[in-house]
């Protein structure tokens, strides 16, 4: 039980030692006054340099680039809810359209593998 | 580009430039006082995104874009800013440096999934994932009495250089919420964005994470027998 408590509380300070480490030796940024205080310690205070972009503040005045996403879990899901008009299930009708539109597609890229064209 | 002279310079400490950002109605003012913070903590911002990016895919991108992030940030959230009671000597510049870098490391796990596949996430994982710009009094953090080694950032180099990229931005998201060297678990947002990033289980996450500890415990506190 001893030997127990003696582990855990080492294998505490091991991860506590980790922590600090990570926040005072610049794999974070440090976000209290000791942490910044350490850092400086360590890293200097002296400028560096900085490339161009960032010599003022004119990327303030830039448009923010417009995202591309990929919809993921439960958006993709109610994305695709609304697209049906809210219906939960497909119907077979367009269940059928549906296969159907697959095959076309199947074998047109087949049919330009092969090097052959569709009419 | 107008600046301030250099007798306006030493007028304005530290503390008096953030007052003056977060009153002045001139917008000609405003951006005077935004360049001068700005040239103030550019350095300091820089040089902890170059270190908290280097051992990421093109970590010298993803430092400029969160450099340049956190000062449109800053200046977006600096009216709730507000200094403690009482500041040692020379304490407002490390408590602005302090702010900046909850910012910073905020916008890290963003910055960093939005790179990593374009998401849009479901919008309760958006809504809560307000940053804590504005918890002040986590920037005096609560004491560590633990001292780090002088020679243990090295060791702890050498141990993450072991671990793939998943498990490096893994730990460090643990790290950052203070969940490595404490029995707090990750919050649900953080866990659920790690979640959603590489599409698996809270359980699978939580054993990534005790494996990559593992590798950097055997690497920085080897066996001594």
């Amino acid at each position: 039980m001893a030997q127990n408590s003696k582990e855990n509380s080492l294998k505490s300070q091991q991860e506590r030692i980790i922590e600090k480490a990570m926040r005072t030796n610049g794999f974070l940024f440090p976000e209290t006054v000791e942490e910044v205080k350490e850092f400086e310690k360590i890293y200097g205070t002296t400028d560096i340099t900085l490339p161009d972009e960032l010599q003022d503040l004119s990327f303030m005045e830039k448009p923010a680039k417009e995202p591309v996403v990929r919809l993921i879990g439960e958006t993709k899901k109610r994305l695709a809810l609304a697209a049906r008009g809210g219906t939960v299930k497909l119907t077979d009708e367009v269940k059928k359209q549906m296969a159907l539109d697959r095959r076309k597609a199947d074998e047109n890229s087949r049919s330009k593998d092969n090097g052959t064209k569709l009419k | 580009m107008e600046a301030l002279t250099d007798t306006e310079k030493k007028i304005y400490t530290d503390s008096e430039l953030v007052y003056g950002l977060q009153t002045e109605t001139n917008s000609n003012v405003k951006r005077i006082l935004q360049n001068e913070f700005y040239r103030r903590f550019k350095n300091h911002v820089y040089k902890n995104a170059l270190n908290a990016c280097r051992d990421y895919t093109d970590g010298e991108q993803l430092a400029i874009d969160i450099h340049q992030e956190v000062f449109i940030n800053a200046f977006k959230s600096i009216d709730k800013f507000r200094f403690p009671d009482v500041v040692e000597k020379d304490g407002h510049q490390l408590i602005i440096k302090g702010w900046l870098g909850i910012i910073g490391n905020n916008l890290f796990k963003k910055l960093y999934t939005k790179r990593k596949v374009d998401v849009i996430f479901d919008s309760e994982l958006i809504e809560n994932n307000e940053p804590y710009y504005d918890l002040f009094e986590n920037l005096y953090g609560k004491e560590d009495d633990v001292e780090v080694p002088n020679e243990f950032r090295e060791k702890l180099q050498v141990a993450l250089n072991q671990l793939n990229e998943k498990q490096l931005h893994i730990i460090r998201v643990y790290a950052s919420e203070g969940c490595i060297g404490s029995h707090q678990h990750l919050g649900t947002t953080a866990l659920k964005e790690l979640c959603a990033l590489y599409e698996t289980s809270p359980e699978n996450i939580r054993q990534i994470k005790k494996r990559a500890l593992d590798k950097i415990k055997a690497i920085c506190f080897p066996p001594t027998n």
